[in-house]
């Protein structure tokens, strides 16, 4: 109720006058406003605070997309872009209300560059679609979040993505080369040219990442990366958790690296097993999911070592996955493993966090504590190689005690792996869910620096305001509080952290 | 914080030691801890100076000449290795610990950043942020601002600061490291990072392939891009740098791999195979020797130290625009002189020309001759300009400068922004 009289007051504030200008950009049926259609944009994965835009917009152009950012400055609305809204920390939720920017229906692969390894797309491209399209050159695009047949090239920019493969190929910003923006007061420009190397600051580097704060990109040159020659994927069965990720260190401190080190602990076996009929024992108490590529050349032995390791830890079944058809269907399991879940329970929180490898062990143990001590069975499908933790919490959402209890758990991982020298986000970002986890990471100095590089693109803090910094203090008060320090010539007394 | 006045060098050996374009610093701090950066910067903001940021001065020759220094801070006396977690193939050490020191101290754990900038003994890594410098295996492993997972910097008014973590994976808010990497100085001071590190790989060979033309050279470099091969360092180097590495040919294409030993060896087979499609030469190296094959030609860019007349060019383009560049460089050393000595990061796009007795309208002529530059090394101060335009987002960059650093106090004049 308080919700839509406070969009009744905006949309009177600027009714008509606003309203005429958007459709004037992108076409009447450009702008959605119906009640109905808005609820379908208050949340995107992240269904913990739900908030509805006053408008949502469809430009089809970067130009188009610049016009509408220059109608929202001079009216002072904020503006959030939207991807498929497959985020899972919250990023595309409008909480402070505003325009929404969808950018879905610009969709289009608009050049192949296959002499300079590079691609360059539209945001709404969808993930799993442009590897698709750059599989006849003998191309892919690497980043491969598990919602890659769903989520965009756009979405996957403004929250550094990562995925399984991110181990050898690294997350979405070792992919960008330049990016299109459209810039909070409404200035569309190129970062870059599509080279590797620029003059001046790195902004492609620092707007990657930057969850729809910084800018709107409408266009972006990606890399595209050679596909190995050959690859070996095989699956590893463990009787439990400990002998497992005492595989993954052997493994990485042993050199190896592979191009995918996945864990599903016996949960999310069970979870699995059932759906994609793989057929693994009860027994099992945790698998490891191992991929191995690059010039044939080697690769067996590569294999050979892996496999060696995993017998030395324990593993009761080390199943190679031959077939293409054999290597499709793990990698299925693996990659639907969240949507199994449904299997299990009717809701789940998805924790994700990042510990040093060698700390798997450790947090993998208190993840087990976590479940005891608030009762709710927690599952494990994660990029073990990454040290890239997903405890996911089963619940059920209609029960509000359980819901509770499932946040408080998840703190409760959260703490425990930053002071385990981990971080509270590896690859879903930060958004609205893990705003307020941020300052047991980083002192207020590190958070006010943040604050004053979000500044220089945004003084107006219009660009999805309310995100990354904690609720209690803000973005705008952080880069004040910074600004008036850095005026005075003085240090601001700020605590000090234990953080290296 | 301590209140103490810091102690600064104002003798003449220490101040003209730290010359940056004739211009002599007022002043130097050498502070041993990073705490002791932030109460010098503090020190120097009270006072309203302008500082200059100095590693080991390796790169000091890049950008205009400085508009006013008052202070060097040096990052001589951060030497220390903070953390390293060699299970876990992480590192944090200080600004001022040279390339050559970390490369030393990580290969007795089998491991490295593999990444080789030129003069290593005294290039610190704080220098290599701060420049964006690079080296040949780039190809493979990426630049250093891909492996930077964590930074530590002394801000403007001597504020401390951190981004980033000791994990491999992190999106826990902006990636601070990347605008530090390649600021030159003009942003922060940077005390710390964090790198991930690799293994140092069981085998390492390299074929240098002697080629009679460029237009061989070139072909070679296609083929081997579009092969599924997956050299770290793909070189083309003129018959100047040839010679250094012991090859005497029109051009050299250096292919080097790194990884498993049978993966080695066919890389090895492969690009010999290709070699023999033209009429070209094949050395092979392996091992140590392929080691110091690729340290040489990493210090073929050193941007120090020069006499008068040289220039340093880095430029920048895309892979397939190689071969034209070469042609305009080649074009400009008829017209203008300058004797260019040339090596490419060719299947990167990037490359250094190296000139030699020219006066400033040559110089001028040069750089005005190829927008591809990305950075300029000389001792002249009286160039017409140091730096080409950013390709775009120049309003920004002057807005982040301006958020960072509003009194314009850290190393002023010297950067595009």
């Amino acid at each position: 109720m308080q919700q839509s009289i406070e969009r009744k007051n905006i949309l009177m504030q600027y009714s008509g006058e606003l309203i005429r200008a958007l459709q004037n950009v992108v076409g009447e049926r450009g702008v959605v406003m119906g009640e109905a259609a808005l609820l379908t944009y208050e949340a995107d994965g992240c269904v913990m605070d739900l908030h509805a835009p006053n408008i949502v917009v469809l430009p089809q152009t970067s130009e188009q997309t610049a016009a509408v950012v220059k109608i929202a400055h001079h009216a002072r609305i904020p503006v959030v872009a939207r991807g498929a809204g497959t985020g899972l920390s919250g990023g595309a939720t409008p909480i402070h209300g505003g325009i929404v920017i969808a950018m879905t229906r610009m969709d289009q692969v608009l050049e192949v560059d296959a002499l300079n390894r590079r691609v360059r797309v539209q945001p709404g491209v969808i993930n799993w679609e442009l590897s698709q399209q750059l599989a006849p050159h003998g191309y892919a695009f690497m980043p491969d979040p598990s919602s890659q047949k769903a989520c965009t090239l756009g979405g996957n920019i403004a929250n550094n993505s990562g995925g399984p493969h991110c181990l050898k190929y690294g997350m979405t910003t070792n992919h960008i080369l330049a990016l299109r923006t459209v810039l909070p007061n409404g200035d569309l420009i190129w970062t870059g040219n599509g080279r590797i190397d620029t003059v001046g600051y790195d902004l492609a580097g620092v707007m990657t990442g930057s969850e729809g704060m910084f800018g709107i990109v409408t266009e972006a040159w990606v890399r595209m990366t050679r596909l190995p020659e050959a690859l070996r994927v095989v699956l590893a069965l463990f009787p439990d958790i400990p002998s497992a990720s005492q595989t993954v260190s052997t493994i990485i401190a042993r050199g190896i690296l592979p191009a995918a080190l996945e864990m599903m602990d016996k949960l999310a076996i069970k979870a699995v097993n059932g759906m994609y009929k793989l057929g693994l024992p009860d027994s099992a108490g945790s698998a490891l999911l191992i991929e191995v590529d690059g010039v044939n050349d080697g690769l067996d032995e590569l294999l050979a070592q892996v496999v060696s390791i995993c017998r030395e830890h324990g593993a009761i079944e080390v199943r190679p996955a031959t077939t293409a058809a054999e290597q499709a269907q793990v990698w299925a399991a693996r990659k639907n493993a969240f949507g199994a879940m449904g299997r299990l329970s009717p809701s789940y929180y998805l924790v994700d966090t990042v510990v040093p490898r060698t700390k798997l062990p450790a947090i993998l143990a208190h993840v087990g504590d976590v479940a005891k001590d608030f009762t709710l069975p927690i599952a494990n499908v994660f990029h073990a190689g990454d040290g890239n933790l997903h405890p996911l919490i089963l619940f059920d959402r209609r029960d509000k005690q359980q819901l509770e209890r499932a946040l408080g758990a998840a703190t409760e991982i959260l703490k425990e792996s930053v002071r385990l020298g981990g971080v509270v986000s590896g690859e879903h970002g930060i958004g609205v869910e893990k705003r307020d986890y941020m300052d047991i990471l980083f002192t207020t100095a590190d958070l006010a620096a943040m604050a004053g590089l979000r500044k220089s693109f945004d003084p107006l803090d219009l660009f999805n305001p309310g995100k990354v910094f904690p609720a209690r203090t803000g973005c705008g008060e952080l880069a004040e509080l910074r600004q008036n320090a850095i005026a005075a010539n003085e240090i601001t007394a700020l605590p000090s952290g234990t953080w290296i | 914080m301590s209140d103490a006045t810091p102690s600064f060098f104002t003798d003449t050996a220490s101040r003209t030691s730290h010359t940056i374009h004739g211009v002599v610093p007022e002043r130097v701090a050498i502070p041993t801890s990073q705490a002791a950066v932030a109460t010098v910067m503090h020190h120097a903001a009270q006072q309203g100076w302008t500082v200059v940021p100095w590693g080991g001065g390796t790169h000091q020759l890049i950008g205009a000449p400085p508009t006013r220094v008052d202070l060097v801070v040096s990052t001589a006396a951060l030497t220390t290795v903070l953390q390293h977690e060699p299970n876990d193939l992480t590192i944090s050490v200080e600004a001022g610990m040279t390339a050559g020191a970390l490369r030393a101290y990580l290969a007795t754990h089998g491991q490295m950043i593999p990444i080789d900038p030129a003069l290593p003994d005294q290039t610190t890594i704080g220098g290599m942020i701060a420049t964006a410098a690079d080296g040949p295996r780039r190809a493979q492993y990426g630049l250093l601002r891909d492996m930077i997972i964590g930074i530590h910097v002394v801000e403007v008014n001597g504020q401390p600061s951190r981004a980033g973590g000791m994990v491999v994976k992190n999106v826990s808010g902006f990636d601070m490291m990347k605008l530090y990497h390649g600021s030159y100085g003009t942003l922060a001071l940077i005390t710390a990072a964090n790198f991930k590190l690799i293994p140092i790989p069981p085998a390492r060979g390299s074929v240098l392939i002697g080629c009679p033309n460029l237009t061989d050279a070139l072909t070679i470099v296609d083929t081997l891009m579009q092969s599924q091969l997956t050299p770290v360092a793909c070189e083309l180097l003129d018959a100047t740098i040839g010679r250094q590495v012991g090859i005497d040919a029109a051009w050299t294409v250096a292919v080097g791999s790194e990884g498993p030993e049978p993966s080695v060896e066919r890389h090895i087979r492969d690009a010999t195979a290709l070699a023999s499609t033209i009429a070209a030469t094949v050395d092979v190296r392996r091992m140590t020797v392929h080691d110091q094959l690729w340290r040489t030609i990493a210090d073929a860019s050193a941007a120090s130290p020069m006499a008068d007349g040289d220039v340093l060019l880095r430029w920048a383009t895309i892979p397939a625009l190689v071969g034209d560049v070469l042609a305009r460089i080649a074009a400009a050393g008829t017209r203008i002189g300058g004797a260019p000595v040339i090596h490419v990061r060719a299947s990167t796009g990037c490359g250094y020309v190296c000139l030699k007795g020219l006066d400033t309208a040559e110089k001028d002529a040069w750089i005005d001759a190829l927008p591809e530059v990305i950075a300029v090394a000389t001792t002249d101060n009286t160039l017409a300009r140091y730096w080409h335009a950013p390709a775009g987002g120049a309003d920004v960059m002057q807005r982040i400068k301006a958020e960072f650093d509003p009194q314009g106090r850290l190393n002023p004049g010297r950067f595009v922004v």
